[in-house]
């Protein structure tokens, strides 16, 4: 009598890439601005407390904020860093008015709204921005384009796109900006964010994951 | 099969995209600014929808 006897199943893989939270130190410093204090005032505690009394007191009122987080994978160190949080700063007047040319017979189109633009500018965001102060054009992986959003509706009252930047050129990245156009030097601007610097090395290559989530409102 | 080739070599991987889970909002639910209407899907992390799931377990359902 002869037979074989074997053993035979699956194999799995699972791609475990780890994360580590930014330096203490960028921390701090990224936390300890007007801006940065006064944007989670304004949406921690300001926003839900005018909201709360509107409800009571039927009051037309509208909020619209964003909040851009931050994260950056190394290849060569095989991980991401994550920033948090690092801005709640600012919808622009261009952009609120984009908003209105596409409610205006589709003069605009707001579903452009969705491209991801960094830069090295670090004056502090103001309602009338119309682009980033000084935008990242060929240190960009491709030259001169801007990051394509991958959208969401975390919830009914919030719209979020996460956009992946790689550079091949070092970037002290401070500002971050959302617009309607891929390429870089145009478009309009709906959103721009400023904080300390992120360091992005240009030969490992470094990508840095943005997630921008807008939360509207209701109530106006 | 030569020495050579059975040294390892560390393979340099793209970042991951992003994942998702997507959420059926049970019943309406409003947290700080952020609103969740009866009916609604959203589409967060898993790290959020652990969150929202371990928090508020009886608002949402997990899609497949």
């Amino acid at each position: 009598m002869q037979g074989n006897i074997g053993a035979s199943g699956d194999l799995s893989m699972q791609l475990l890439q780890p994360t580590r939270p930014a330096p203490l130190k960028w921390r701090v410093k990224n936390t300890l601005t007007f801006d940065y204090i006064m944007g989670w005032l304004a949406i921690k505690i300001l926003a839900p407390f005018l909201l709360k009394m509107a409800r009571v007191l039927r009051l037309p009122l509208l909020v619209a904020y964003g909040e851009l987080s931050i994260k950056v994978w190394s290849p060569t160190k095989q991980e991401w860093t994550d920033f948090g949080i690092v801005a709640r700063r600012v919808i622009t007047n261009a952009g609120v008015t984009f908003l209105r040319d596409d409610w205006n017979a589709s003069a605009q189109v707001y579903a452009n709204m969705n491209f991801h633009g960094i830069g090295t500018g670090v004056a502090a965001e103001n309602v009338t921005d119309t682009a980033l102060g000084t935008e990242s054009t060929t240190a960009l992986n491709p030259n001169n384009t801007r990051a394509t959003g991958t959208r969401t509706t975390p919830a009914s009252n919030q719209w979020r796109s996460v956009g992946t930047l790689t550079v091949d050129a070092d970037v002290a990245c401070t500002e971050h900006g959302i617009f309607d156009q891929a390429a870089t030097g145009g478009g309009t601007l709906w959103d721009r964010s400023v904080f300390a610097a992120i360091n992005l090395v240009g030969a490992n290559p470094d990508s840095l994951q943005a997630t921008y989530t807008c939360t509207l409102t209701a109530g106006g | 099969m030569s020495e050579k080739s059975l040294k390892l070599k560390a393979m340099q991987l793209p970042p991951t995209a992003p994942v998702t889970v997507k959420l059926e909002v049970l019943e309406d639910l409003t947290i700080g600014t952020v609103f969740y209407s009866q009916g609604d899907t959203v589409e967060v992390s898993p790290q959020e929808a652990a969150k929202l799931i371990d928090k508020y377990e009886e608002y949402f359902e997990v899609q497949e």
